[in-house]
């Protein structure tokens, strides 16, 4: 061996005298390519891959400088073993190593011994290298995300062809290892990725060291220290993307099992097996993607709840597999369709599982019809934590007064309007199915949905004066469109809500009448609601083309010398009341400024505008950026009256 | 091969070129020794947001001198320069007690790095004219000239302290030299440069290519 590699060294045109002793990776690649093997050594070529992506650096630029010393050996035995030694280090190196056999001195240094013209017949290794280059043309430099890099590659295939050389057809399948996989990626590994990608590129260009390369460098420093972040990606969007593929995989295989008819049958292989594959192999990603996402509790629901049906989806394939005894009770039980029944255990288990979904999404259809008064509370309480904003003393009518029995599809037997999407979409897309049992939902469909298009899931009218508070962006947290909620998109304009019954009206909140006489009230009453470093200010006033009400004119000053960005101001009301809200006049305040954002917000009797608004209790809340810090408060105005 | 040439011409005729890396925390004068060695005059920086690169020549050497930025977030793209690097010069703020600790993390952490193991090692004690703890810490934790001065009086560390600050005794197979500078002024800079050409090994590690 040790033989093998002097003779190597001596054969190294750029060997020169007093030449350092070879590194590990040169003796490996060295004994890897060494005429004494018959036949490439996989083993070795595997773990001079692993020495190449652990070492990173220049060990790329080394790996690929010293195999094309081989590839152009005398023997045409040691360029084959370098060639396959080549092809496992492009397969398994990645982009690094991609960066590196698309320099033009590489690629230069490759096709050495190719005289001017084609020859009548190719020696072995040179259609070898003449397959690699088509290779990598049609999948690196196609699909590659960094494509652009790789130029030189598809320049030195034209350059080729124009000579007239041919090259072998290439089986896609083989190749199919240099395209991108797509498997699920969070966004941790993107950013991994990315970052590794962009380290590599950075060192190319420091050795290379022309000035446009420096340049380049320079560049690529400011984005990498995070001082440009123009250019950069928001790796949470793309991960909410990848989800939103998976789910698509898991809509279309439950597609295919809704359409499997007793009769099919399942050979391995098949577009379900595939499908199914894939989803189980996207299980363990969104576990994990879980466990990154733990402070954004909204993602981390969404996505327990995809796993989930992803879960019963492959579960259901599972079964559907195994053949026939689901089938045949299926069958005894006449059942049309053979998805809902497959199991009646199951699904009944499943419908069960989508109840505790919906109660996520559209919380308030199901549970406050289902259980009646009884589990209002509990609505309320689930309502609250959603809003984040604590009317824990209107629980105990909320559910009632709060029109939640006026919502659609309330009995999930009764295919509804298209409110509740959660549940009836399916049933909209798989026909009516008025069996009495329970259809078979899809919980896809309700991901399915954009953000721009998610009211629909939500029975909104019930909510109306709720959801006023929700600001358009909220929807630009890339995972809620994966699942529409309450917060979702809504502008801050006012709703009408859907009138509460008068009866309900009558609740704690409206003692109003016992306030002492309208003579003794101010004409009209300021606070400050707030004094930290956002500053609110409230004036409560009558408006004359609206005397009825109360018009309230927030105003925010910034009492800090940092800027303030983002601001999101919400209120609520007391039962019994509406708010009318002006969009904000803003959202960003500069240092210091006084009054800089001011709000418009009017407090009206609910459902009857001829009744006069005498007093209001208020709770608010704000949110907003401080410097890079996001900041949040809450807070109550205790009730006050104006004539 | 053109390259390869005139190397070897220029190991006959005996002009020499080296790959210098300057590195150290922010705020050390890294990017003004850079402008002074170049231009022979001091300049006003800005924060190295990336790096600059020079041609310095001194003596018959042609120095290749790159100096990256030094704040934190650039700190872990030093490594992307090591490839190749012959003397690694390493600058630190005399003034600045408070932060040597972090530059003998930061020093140590480089030298370790397999891709410089071979280079030497020269660190500029910069900052030798200022007398009163005008440190970057103090300044940046946004005290006055007045408050400075009711502090205890800092003066710039000496190089036998600096030597100990780095621990530098601790390296072992490391050709190293600690050299008072003061970039505005010049002092010690050139002299830093003669060691370096003085020091550096007969053949430079050839980088292949």
């Amino acid at each position: 061996m040790e033989a093998a590699s002097a003779r190597a060294a001596a054969r190294d045109r750029w060997g020169e005298m007093g030449y350092p002793r070879p590194s590990q990776l040169q003796r490996f690649i060295a004994s890897a390519c060494s005429p004494e093997n018959y036949e490439p050594n996989l083993a070795l070529n595997l773990e001079i891959a692993d020495l190449i992506n652990s070492k990173k650096g220049t060990a790329p630029r080394e790996a690929a400088v010293a195999i094309v010393n081989y590839i152009n050996s005398r023997n045409p035995n040691v360029g084959l073993l370098a060639l396959s030694l080549l092809d496992i280090c492009v397969k398994n190196c990645g982009y690094p190593f991609h960066l590196q056999i698309s320099a033009k001195e590489f690629l230069n240094e490759l096709v050495r011994r190719f005289p001017e013209r084609p020859p009548l017949r190719y020696t072995r290794v040179q259609s070898k290298i003449l397959e690699a280059i088509e290779e990598w043309r049609s999948t690196i430099c196609e699909t590659s995300r960094y494509k652009e890099d790789l130029g030189f590659i598809r320049d030195m295939h034209r350059l080729l062809s124009y000579k007239g050389y041919n090259f072998p057809e290439v089986r896609r399948d083989d190749v199919a290892v240099l395209n991108p996989s797509d498997s699920l990626k969070s966004a941790e590994e993107m950013e991994e990725e990315e970052r590794e990608a962009q380290s590599a590129k950075l060192q190319e260009l420091i050795r290379r060291g022309a000035p446009e390369d420096l340049q380049e460098a320079n560049r690529l420093m400011k984005i990498m220290a995070g001082y440009d972040t123009r250019s950069k990606t928001d790796y949470r969007a793309k991960a909410a993307e990848e989800v939103g593929k998976i789910q698509a995989k898991a809509r279309l295989l439950e597609e295919r099992l809704a359409a499997f008819q007793p009769g099919d049958t399942m050979a391995d292989g098949d577009v379900f097996d595939d499908l199914a594959a894939q989803l189980q192999s996207a299980q363990p990603k969104i576990q994990k993607m879980c466990e990154e996402e733990s402070d954004d509790h909204e993602a981390v629901a969404k996505l327990f709840e995809i796993n989930d049906s992803i879960h019963r989806t492959v579960e259901r394939w599972k079964l559907l597999k195994k053949g026939d005894v689901e089938g045949a009770n299926k069958l005894a039980q006449g059942a049309p369709l053979p998805t809902s029944s497959a199991t009646p255990g199951k699904s009944k288990s499943s419908a069960a599982n989508e109840l505790s979904l919906i109660d996520f999404d559209g919380d308030t259809g199901t549970n406050g019809a289902g259980n009646g008064a009884a589990s209002s509370s509990q609505v309320a309480g689930v309502e609250n934590d959603l809003l984040g904003l604590s009317l824990g003393e209107t629980n105990s009518t909320f559910g009632q007064g709060g029109g939640i029995s006026l919502g659609f599809g309330t009995n999930q037997n009764i295919p509804g309007p298209a409110l509740l999407s959660s549940l009836t979409q399916n049933s909209t897309a798989k026909g009516p199915t008025p069996t009495p049992t329970p259809p078979p939902f899809s919980s896809y469909s309700g991901f399915a949905s954009k953000p721009s298009t998610s009211q629909s899931t939500t029975p909104q009218p019930p909510l109306g004066q709720y959801s006023a508070f929700s600001q358009p962006q909220k929807a630009s947290d890339p995972f809620a469109a994966l699942s529409s909620s309450q917060f979702s998109s809504k502008p801050a304009t006012p709703q009408p809500p859907a009138a509460p019954s008068a009866s309900n009206d009558d609740d704690e909140w409206s003692f109003s009448s016992a306030l002492p006489p309208e003579a003794s009230a101010p004409r009209d009453h300021q606070a400050v609601v707030s004094n930290n470093l956002l500053r609110i200010n409230m004036k409560a006033v009558r408006a004359p083309q609206a005397p009825n009400a109360l018009s309230l004119l927030f105003s925010f000053s910034n009492t800090s010398p940092q800027q303030i960005g983002d601001l999101h101001f919400q209120l609520a009301v007391t039962k019994g009341y509406e708010l009318k809200l002006q969009p904000q006049t803003g959202r960003t305040l500069q240092p210091n400024q006084d009054n800089g954002v001011t709000q418009v917000i009017q407090v009206w009797h609910a459902g009857d505008a001829t009744k006069k608004v005498d007093s209001a209790r208020l709770r608010w809340r704000v949110s907003y950026k401080w410097g890079a810090e996001t900041k949040a408060e809450t807070g109550e105005i205790p009730e006050f009256s104006i004539s | 091969m053109g390259g390869q040439l005139s190397k070897m011409m220029g190991k006959i005729f005996g002009s020499k070129e080296m790959r210098l890396l300057m590195l150290g925390l922010d705020a050390a004068g890294k990017t003004t020794i850079l402008y002074k060695l170049k231009l022979g005059q001091d300049v006003t920086t800005i924060p190295t947001v990336g790096f600059n690169v020079e041609t310095v020549t001194y003596k018959n050497v042609k120095f290749n001198v790159w100096d990256v930025g030094g704040q934190d977030k650039i700190r872990p793209l030093w490594r992307h320069y090591f490839s190749g690097t012959q003397g690694l010069i390493f600058v630190i703020d005399s003034s600045d007690r408070q932060r040597i600790e972090e530059a003998r993390q930061e020093l140590h952490r480089i030298i370790n790095d397999r891709e410089m193991k071979d280079s030497l090692l020269l660190v500029f004690a910069n900052k030798q004219d200022v007398k009163d703890g005008m440190s970057y810490y103090y300044t940046s934790a946004g005290l006055t000239c007045a408050e400075l001065r009711s502090l205890t009086i800092v003066k710039a560390m000496k190089p036998q302290e600096v030597t100990e600050a780095l621990q530098l005794s601790k390296l072992k197979d490391k050709i190293w030299y600690v050299v008072p500078s003061c970039a505005t002024t010049g002092e010690g800079l050139l002299e830093g440069l003669a060691w370096l050409s003085n020091n550096v090994k007969a053949p430079p590690a050839p980088v292949k290519k």
